[in-house]
């Protein structure tokens, strides 16, 4: 649970920062670190996944407060890709290459249900081109940030002896 | 059992159906209606960028560093750059002063609200950038506190980049132009010789990185590299803020509506440092 805490406010924080390094509109670079962390934390909640879904609720909604000000819409956006990605988890383990496929199916997930809803309420002109570049501009990145992340957590749940259901 | 079953099944799709139209309808009302934000929401997001700053700190002083020693290898080329630009300043400064009296003049007799020339100067960092993606917001360090309000036109040398959405005590959103927001349109005017003719900024292309103004008000040929500015109308933009200039005037099979692609000399990759204009009280 500690565990799991600090790699999503670290994450949480991370994504802040990394965004003042990386062009607004980049075309591979854009920072999701909040949501990748939902990937990552899931083995080490597996036991105890009402709690996994709180801190999906917390994350979504201080990055509705803090980054979007849109309030609940993150917060439901959160839970609903914490349900996906438990999902997942049903289908594949735990390692490098399935961790960062989940990411990116997290990624397409997440973003895709974010624009239908802005859609949906009149917010955004509906445009494949959009949602595509939406998805596709965020992977890189995290997949890369996903992947050094999920080898720094299994180091210490090795060396701390944390349980981590693969 | 069975039907036990079906009940809940037929309440999950209900609970499901409900929480689905609860959230589209809270998130139409925040994000439409442009509600200012709660004292709960203002403080929860000023202490969490407050602890986002400090962390930012030791790695803005290393980015700085790399950026100055950057400055340092061309600083001849900036200095004879700058010589020039000294030189020319006296006449600018006497031009400043005569086009003040005509503005003043003009403005009495148009009874205009405000202009450009009224407003006062504050400048912020940018906080973070983009998150969240289709909002096309920036968080800058600047909040009521320093007098910031809502609606407060935010530019950077190049031209306008933006408007303030939301404010806190400490910090505030600006949205900027270049978002897709169906609701985000801006009066412009276009500067063919000595006449204005005016439109509607309607969105940017993201593949082309232009600026789309629709609506031209009349059939006057417009050149390419005319200037584009915001005309004042409506409360958000003082008039005569600089949007970019004209690359492309395209027409309608009919020859009847005009489109115009405007590029903005505003870099959008890399906006470190942004100015609020406030309005004089």
């Amino acid at each position: 649970m500690q565990l799991a805490i600090i790699v999503t406010v670290i994450s949480f924080f991370l994504e802040s920062i990394v965004s003042n390094f990386v062009s607004i509109n980049s075309d591979l670079f854009l920072p999701l670190f909040t949501i990748v962390s939902l990937v990552i934390i899931y083995p080490y909640l597996k036991k105890e996944r009402a709690n996994y879904y709180k801190i999906a609720a917390v994350l979504g909604l201080f990055y509705d407060i803090v980054y979007t000000d849109t309030l609940i819409l993150n917060l439901f956006l959160f839970v609903m890709t914490a349900y996906f990605i438990t999902k997942m988890n049903y289908i594949l383990s735990n390692n490098y290459f399935n961790v960062a496929l989940m990411t990116v199916l997290a990624i397409a997930f997440y973003r895709s249900i974010s624009f239908f809803v802005l859609v949906i309420i009149g917010y955004l002109p509906f445009s494949w081109f959009s949602l595509f570049r939406g998805i596709t501009t965020s992977l890189l990145l995290n997949v890369i940030y996903v992947v050094v992340l999920y080898g720094i957590t299994d180091f210490f749940s090795h060396k701390y002896h944390i349980t981590k259901i693969d | 059992m069975y039907e036990k079953k079906k009940i809940n099944k037929k309440y999950i799709i209900l609970i499901a159906v409900f929480v689905v139209a609860f959230v589209l309808g809270i998130t139409n009302a925040i994000i439409m209606n442009k509600e200012n934000l709660s004292p709960f929401e203002k403080s929860i997001k000023d202490a969490t960028l407050a602890v986002s700053k400090i962390i930012y700190k030791p790695v803005e002083f290393f980015k700085n560093k790399i950026e100055e020693y950057q400055d340092k290898q061309n600083l001849y080329e900036k200095y004879q750059e700058l010589e020039k630009k000294v030189k020319e300043t006296d006449l600018i400064q006497s031009e400043k002063e005569e086009l003040e009296r005509e503005v003043e003049n003009l403005k009495k007799t148009l009874e205009l609200n405000h202009t450009l020339s009224e407003s006062s100067y504050l400048n912020a960092t940018v906080v973070n950038r983009n998150l969240g993606y289709w909002y096309n917001t920036i968080t800058i360090d600047k909040g009521s506190y320093n007098g910031v309000e809502k609606d407060m036109p935010v530019i950077v040398s190049e031209g306008l980049i933006g408007k303030v959405t939301k404010v806190t005590n400490f910090n505030s959103t600006v949205k900027l132009i270049t978002s897709d927001d169906v609701n985000n349109k801006t009066s412009v005017k276009i500067k063919v010789g000595e006449k204005f003719v005016y439109g509607l900024l309607s969105g940017y292309d993201q593949q082309k990185k232009t600026f789309i103004v629709e609506g031209i008000s009349d059939n006057t040929e417009i050149p390419e590299g005319s200037l584009v500015t915001t005309t004042g109308m409506g409360d958000s933009f003082p008039s005569g803020t600089v949007v970019g200039k004209v690359k492309q005037v395209t027409t309608d099979n009919f020859d009847l509506a005009k489109t115009v692609e405007v590029t903005s000399s505003v870099d959008y990759d890399d906006l470190s440092f942004v100015t609020i204009l406030k309005r004089a009280a």
